[in-house]
C-alpha cells in the first residue's frame, strides 16, 4: 500500500482498494482501517473512491438476461447434449433422463435463489453507498419518468405520488421523484422545505434525501425543513414516527442497522448543520402541534364547519376546493386527519358527506354530499 | 461470498463436471451465466443473440469436452471468461486486436480543473441522468471491457491482460483512460457534485 500519496483516481484504481470495496475479507479491512487511521485526512478521499468503484461496477453491470433469455440458454444447451445420443463424447444409458430430474432443478434453484438473496443484499448496500446517484442510475435503467418539480409560486404545492402519498413542498423548494414503482423502496431528494404525508407500505420504507441528513419512514407525516440562506435543517414529526441519519454515516457504516439514526416520534423535532449533518441538538425536542408553524399541518378537526375544514386543506395544500356552500357550508364535521395523504383526507370527509370528489390540476371539486 | 471460498468452490465444481457430474454442470451455469452475458454484451453491444448463442456454445462445449478439460484450473472463472470472449470475436470474424494496441501517455492527458461544480449544480437532474446513461456507451469498446472486468468481475490487471491478449500495462492505460473520461464528465458524481463538490481536488 502506498503512503499518503493517494489521490482519488489513485485510489479507485488501485487493485487491492477494489477488492476492498467489492470483496471484503479481514486482510483487506485491516489493511485499510489501518491506512484510515493513520490518515484520516484520507476519509474522505476514501468515501468518494468507494462510491466511484461501486457506480462502474454497478454501471458495467447493468445488462442482465431476462429471465426468459437464461431459460431459452439453458433449454437449447440441454436439448443439445441430450441430442448427442449414442455418438456423443458419452454414452448416456439410463442416466439421461436423469440429468435434469426435479431434484436437480431444485438443487440450482435453490442457488438461484441462494445467489439472488446475495445479489439483493449487495444492491442494498450499493444504494445507501450511492444514495442520489444509485437513485438516478435506477431511474435511469428501469424507470423512465423520473419528475423534478420546483416550486416557483409563493404557495405551497401539492405534489401527489404514485405510491399514494402527499408532498407539499415549500415556495422555493425542489422534489425529485419517479412513479414508486420500485420494490425495495420508495425514494425522492428535496432541496428545501416540504411536508409529507406517507402513504403506508410496511414493507416498503420511504427515504427522503435532503442535504446531508436521509429520513425513513414507514408511514407517517413529517415536515422537512431547510431554505436557502439557512444553515440549518430540521425535522419534525406530526404523526407516527420516522428515523432520521446522516448521510456519512450511512455510507460509512454500510447499512442502516449500524449506522446510528436518531429516532422521531409524534411530537418531537431535531436541527442539523446543513453543512455536514450534526446535531445541533443532543435529543430530540419536543414542540407543540398547536404552534403557528405547526398548524398548517394539524388536521384535527371537532364539530368544525365544512367550510373551515377546506379553507385549511386550501392552505395548507395550496389547492382550490370547489364544493356546494349552500348546502355543505355549514355542516359540522368531526375528523383526525392529521398524518394521513390528501387523498385520503379528501376520501374520508367525501365518505363523511355522502358526497364523492374528484381532482384535476390542483382543484378539488365535490360532488353531491348533503350533512347527514 | 469470499473470492477465494468462491474460487476452491468452483474447483471442486470443474472436478466434478469432469467426472461428468451433472448437478455440477448446473450449478456452474447458473452461477455464470448471467455474468458471463453482461459481459459478452460488452463485446457485442448491438447483439444479444449472438452473445445468447455464444454462452450456449461455451456450455456445450463444456459438458462436451469435459474429459479433455485441463485438471487444474486456477480460476474457472477466468476460463470461461477467456472461452466466452473468443467464441464472441470469432462468431463476429473479429480479429484478436494485438496490433491496434492503443498508446498514450498518461501524463499528458488533459485534467479538468475548473469550476464546474457550480456549473453542475445549475443543470437539471434530468439532464444529468441521460448524460449518466450516456456516458459508458461512450467509452470505447476495449476500455468498458476493462471497467467491466475489473469493476464488476474483479479480474486482476494479470487476468484481464491474459483475457484481452494484451500486456498488463495496456489494461493500465484503458482503464487510466476509462476513469479520465469519467472523471472529466463529474455529472457522473451527481451526489458528489450536489454534495460534496468541495472536496474533490
Amino acid at each position: 500500500m502506498k503512503s499518503d500519496s493517494y489521490s482519488l483516481i489513485d485510489l479507485i484504481r488501485d487493485e487491492d482498494f477494489i477488492s476492498w470495496v467489492r470483496n471484503p475479507d479481514p486482510l483487506n479491512e485491516a489493511r485499510w482501517q489501518q491506512f484510515l487511521r493513520e490518515h484520516p485526512e484520507k476519509r474522505k478521499t476514501v468515501e468518494m473512491a468507494r462510491e466511484y468503484v461501486n457506480l462502474i461496477a454497478e454501471d458495467t453491470g447493468r445488462d442482465v438476461p431476462t429471465k426468459d433469455q437464461s431459460e431459452k440458454i439453458w433449454s437449447n444447451v440441454r436439448k443439445t447434449i441430450s441430442s448427442d445420443g449414442p455418438s456423443g463424447a458419452r454414452p448416456e444409458k439410463a442416466g439421461k433422463q436423469r440429468f435434469f430430474s426435479p431434484y436437480l432443478t431444485a438443487a440450482s434453484v435453490l442457488i438461484a435463489a441462494l445467489l439472488a438473496g446475495y445479489w439483493l443484499y449487495s444492491e442494498k448496500k450499493l444504494r445507501l453507498f450511492t444514495d442520489e446517484a444509485a437513485f438516478l442510475q435506477h431511474s435511469a435503467g428501469e424507470i423512465k419518468t423520473d419528475l423534478t418539480t420546483r416550486n416557483a409560486t409563493d404557495k405551497p404545492l401539492t405534489i401527489l405520488l404514485k405510491d399514494g402519498s402527499s408532498v407539499i413542498l415549500q415556495p422555493g423548494s425542489e422534489l425529485v421523484y419517479d412513479d414508486m414503482s420500485r420494490k425495495a423502496n420508495r425514494e425522492v431528494i428535496l432541496n428545501g422545505s416540504a411536508f409529507f404525508e406517507i402513504a403506508k407500505e410496511t414493507d416498503r420504507p420511504f427515504y427522503v434525501y435532503s442535504g446531508p441528513i436521509v429520513t425513513k419512514v414507514l408511514g407517517t407525516s413529517f415536515l422537512v425543513e431547510s431554505s436557502s440562506g439557512k444553515t440549518e435543517i430540521k425535522v419534525s414529526v406530526h404523526s407516527g414516527k420516522v428515523s432520521v441519519y446522516n448521510k456519512e454515516d450511512l455510507i460509512a457504516d454500510h447499512t442502516e442497522n449500524k449506522a446510528a439514526g436518531v429516532i422521531l416520534e409524534k411530537n418531537q423535532n431535531i436541527t442539523f448543520s446543513l453543512s455536514d449533518g450534526t446535531p445541533r441538538q443532543g435529543s430530540p425536542a419536543s414542540f407543540d402541534l398547536l404552534s403557528q408553524e405547526a398548524e398548517p399541518f394539524f388536521f384535527e378537526f371537532d364539530e368544525a364547519p365544512v367550510s373551515e375544514v377546506f379553507k385549511a386543506l386550501e392552505d395548507s395544500y395550496g389547492i382550490q376546493i370547489i364544493y356546494d356552500k349552500s348546502s355543505l357550508s355549514d355542516c359540522p364535521l368531526t375528523a383526525s386527519l392529521t398524518g394521513q395523504p390528501l387523498h385520503m383526507k379528501l376520501q374520508t370527509i367525501s365518505q363523511a358527506l355522502y358526497a364523492g370528489y374528484s381532482f384535476t390540476g390542483n382543484r378539488v371539486e365535490i360532488m353531491g354530499g348533503s350533512c347527514n | 461470498m469470499d473470492v477465494t471460498d468462491v474460487q476452491s468452490a468452483d474447483r471442486e465444481l470443474w472436478w466434478l463436471l469432469k467426472k461428468g457430474d451433472k448437478e455440477a454442470f448446473a450449478i456452474l451455469f447458473e452461477r455464470y451465466h448471467r455474468t458471463l452475458y453482461n459481459y459478452g454484451i460488452k463485446l457485442a453491444p448491438a447483439s444479444p443473440g449472438v452473445v445468447e448463442d455464444a454462452i450456449q456454445d461455451l456450455f456445450v462445449d463444456l459438458w462436451r469436452l469435459r474429459d479433455g478439460l485441463t485438471d487444474s484450473v486456477d480460476s474457472v472463472k477466468f476460463y470461461l471468461y477467456r472461452s466466452l470472449r473468443r467464441k464472441i470475436h470469432l462468431s463476429q470474424k473479429k480479429e484478436p486486436l494485438q496490433n491496434l494496441e492503443e498508446r498514450y501517455n498518461d501524463h499528458h492527458l488533459p485534467f479538468q480543473t475548473s469550476h464546474e461544480s457550480q456549473v453542475i449544480q445549475e443543470e437539471s437532474f434530468t439532464l444529468q441522468k441521460e448524460r449518466l446513461k450516456e456516458l459508458l456507451n461512450q467509452l470505447p469498446e476495449r476500455q468498458l471491457e476493462a471497467l467491466t472486468l475489473k469493476y464488476f468481475e474483479n479480474f486482476s490487471t494479470e487476468e484481464i491482460a491474459g483475457m484481452m491478449d494484451v500486456n498488463e500495462k495496456s489494461v493500465r492505460n484503458f482503464l487510466y483512460k476509462a476513469l479520465i473520461t469519467l472523471r472529466a464528465n463529474r455529472h457522473w458524481l451527481v451526489f458528489s457534485a450536489l454534495t460534496m463538490s468541495s472536496l474533490l481536488y
